[in-house]
């Protein structure tokens, strides 16, 4: 069964059991933000709080373990960790329509300052 | 066959276990049923309990509390007035006491008039016996001789064989329970 | 041929339970169903079972560990009643909902307040409708067969759905009766080997139990498994059969007892059962037509079955233990009586309460329940829908 085709009751496995978990990898949820985050890796200091509260695992890690960017196929735009992010001007929520109306480089500069 | 038997004693006097005793034992014949059962309240021990054995030819599917007995047997005389006895009891019905009252005497100060009486002195026997106050079995082994239903021989090998299936009793406690059969069998009059 | 032994039904249960010996027991003592899990410790540390029993800190807990249990492919038990099964009721739900074969004994027993520790049908009927299997026995010898059958019925792949076997607190759970226990080993062959169909510890394929469903999934997955309890009185009737064959006594889904010819039925499950089938011997005796309809399967309800089974009779009365408060009649009442309605010469139906708390129901009252079916018989008056079986003061609805 595919996600978003509706199964009749007598296709359903006995006792409602699932054959492929953690098929959630396949529901992309990236698109449902109004917002979303951007990062500035030159002010963030790794402590990995926006990893801890990410509700959607969309805080991407590198093999050191350091931040390494946002999952934007997974990242639903709630701002929990621009919230709980310790660091001044490391992350923050910009509007989406802003990036595709002015460009990532502009926004980041308007939101950031410097380079 | 058909025999109902109702047991009157205080909560600690094992009436409930010599009326699943009795079932057992008279089950080990082909085509007899039995049915062994009691009331159970918010008894502790000391307090009045009544347990039933039913014993029958055909099997039994009554499941009530309601009997008629034939026999009624009394650990306690001292419940005698506290509870009554002769509820529902059938003409003639036997009656076995443990008392160390004469017969006469018995009869006279429980009212006892229109019953076959025994009695027994199953207190001392247990006590003697067992070491303890603990009248079942000697009433047990009254019950039998009263009944005809067993001989000494037979009764004491089924009991004896009953005991051990539980695994719960040592062998001196067997060997005194047996002798307080044995007694109980031999002096019940 | 079993042995013929002389025991509790409780101990009756337990020895079924040794003889099945699941892999997994998770339980909470309550009386009258105490002496189960005790008899099983026993037989564990006898070394006379590989059981592992859980004894877990509630019967919510004991409900929610065999359904981890189930789950994860063993096969599974648990005891219980009263106050216990109403604990354990909201996994109780989940269970049948995962279709997962646990089969629980149940000591049935009023609930509180006030408080009754006796034979009663309260506690199974608040749980009539989660979906389970439930098998009324009227004895020792019915309650260990049962037992064993269950293990069958709730196991079989079209099934799949989880049996509480059922009898009353203290009249079957604390009387010794006679009844014939079959051998370990002949037990064994009959209830076979259980090879679960989705188990979690299969690790070559992996599967997820009990994920959200939205209202758009949430009605098929109710209905796929309504489908699989209904599945289930074909087997009821064929795992009975088979335990006929195998050890000579048959069980159906219901026992009906001199109901061929019956002008006079009373409907009724349980212990009570046997003390009215000697009142309907005692009445043709005196030529009168008394019949019985035991019903040994409550859920699901066989409403085909019983309209052929009471279809020609003239009255009946439906005999519950349980108050089922603000309803129009008793539970057993709604059934018996919505199936007859497409009958074409539909019997009269009354509804009377007994036995609550473990009040003694002897049998001078099923003789009067049969003496009003004769009266309204003759008359054609019904008078009272509902009525109270030996209760003090007069009930007017």
């Amino acid at each position: 069964m595919k996600i978003g085709e509706k199964a009749k009751w007598d296709e359903l496995l006995t006792g409602g059991v699932i054959e492929d978990p953690g098929n959630s990898v396949n529901y992309k949820t990236g698109s449902w933000g109004i917002e979303k985050p951007i990062w500035n890796k030159d002010a963030c200091i790794n402590c990995m709080f926006c990893w801890v509260y990410c509700p959607d695992s969309a805080i991407k890690v590198d093999k050191d373990g350091n931040m390494a960017g946002i999952d934007c196929d997974f990242c639903k735009g709630c701002g929990l960790c621009v919230k709980e992010c310790p660091k001044p001007n490391a992350l923050a929520m910009v509007l989406k329509a802003d990036i595709e109306k002015k460009g990532m480089d502009v926004v980041f500069k308007e939101t950031f300052g410097g380079k | 066959m058909k025999l109902n038997v109702r047991w009157h004693a205080r909560a600690g006097q094992g009436a409930v276990t010599a009326a699943h005793n009795l079932a057992e034992v008279i089950a080990q014949e082909k085509g007899v049923y039995a049915r062994a059962f009691a009331v159970y309240g918010a008894e502790k021990r000391g307090a009045a309990v009544m347990a039933f054995t039913r014993l029958s030819d055909h099997p039994i599917r009554d499941h009530s509390e309601y009997m008629e007995p034939d026999v009624v047997l009394l650990l306690d005389p001292t419940l005698v007035g506290l509870v009554n006895i002769a509820e529902g009891t059938k003409k003639g019905a036997r009656v076995i006491v443990n008392t160390s009252l004469k017969k006469e005497d018995l009869i006279k100060q429980l009212n006892l008039k229109g019953f076959k009486v025994y009695i027994l002195d199953a207190n001392r026997i247990s006590r003697d016996e067992i070491g303890r106050a603990i009248p079942n079995v000697p009433m047990l082994g009254a019950f039998f001789h009263v009944m005809n239903l067993r001989d000494k021989e037979e009764l004491s090998q089924e009991m004896k064989e009953l005991l051990e299936s539980t695994g719960k009793f040592s062998d001196k406690l067997i060997q005194g329970n047996i002798k307080a059969l044995r007694k109980g069998f031999e002096e019940v009059e | 041929m079993g042995k013929k032994v002389a025991l509790m039904g409780n101990t009756a249960t337990a020895h079924a339970i040794r003889q099945i010996n699941p892999d997994v027991i998770a339980a909470y003592p309550i009386t009258p169903s105490s002496d189960i899990p005790m008899a099983v410790a026993s037989f564990i540390a006898d070394g006379l079972m590989d059981t592992e029993l859980v004894t877990v800190e509630s019967e919510h807990s004991a409900m929610s560990a065999c359904v981890g249990a189930s789950a994860a492919g063993g096969r599974v038990m648990t005891i219980t009643a009263a106050q216990g099964l109403a604990l354990m009721s909201e996994i109780v739900y989940i269970a049948s909902s995962l279709r997962l074969p646990i089969v629980t004994i149940i000591a049935a027993r009023a609930l509180s307040s006030p408080l009754n520790i006796h034979g009663d049908h309260s506690d199974v009927m608040e749980v009539r409708d989660a979906g389970w299997i439930q098998l009324f026995c009227e004895d020792s010898q019915e309650i260990y067969d049962s037992t064993i059958q269950a293990i069958k019925i709730s196991e079989n792949k079209n099934v799949l759905t989880p049996v509480m076997v059922i009898m009353d607190g203290f009249n079957t759970s604390h009387s010794v009766e006679i009844w014939e226990m079959e051998e370990d080993k002949r037990v064994k062959e009959f209830i076979g080997e259980y090879t679960p169909k989705y188990p979690l510890l299969d690790v070559s394929r992996k599967i997820t139990y009990g994920a959200w469903a939205p209202p758009a999934e949430y009605s098929e997955h109710k209905v796929s498994q309504l489908h699989g309890l209904l599945q289930s009185p074909s087997m009821v009737k064929k795992v009975g059969e088979d335990f006929g064959k195998a050890f000579g006594r048959n069980y159906g889904i219901f026992e009906a007892y001199k109901l061929d010819d019956a002008d006079y039925a009373i409907v009724i499950m349980g212990s009570a059962a046997g003390t009215a089938k000697d009142v309907v011997d005692a009445l043709r005796e005196n030529g009168v037509k008394a019949g019985l309809l035991k019903m040994r399967m409550f859920r699901p309800f066989p409403a085909d079955e019983v309209k052929e089974a009471l279809g020609n009779v003239k009255v009946v009365a439906t005999l519950d233990r349980v108050i089922s408060a603000g309803a129009y009649g008793s539970p057993l009442f709604n059934e018996i009586r919505s199936a007859l309605y497409d009958v074409p010469q539909r019997p009269i139906v009354i509804d009377y309460i007994y036995g609550l708390g473990g009040r003694d129901t002897q049998p001078k009252h099923f003789k009067a329940v049969y003496e009003n079916l004769k009266k309204i018989a003759k008359t054609g008056k019904v008078g009272k829908i509902l009525d109270f079986i030996n209760i003090r003061g007069k009930w007017e609805e």
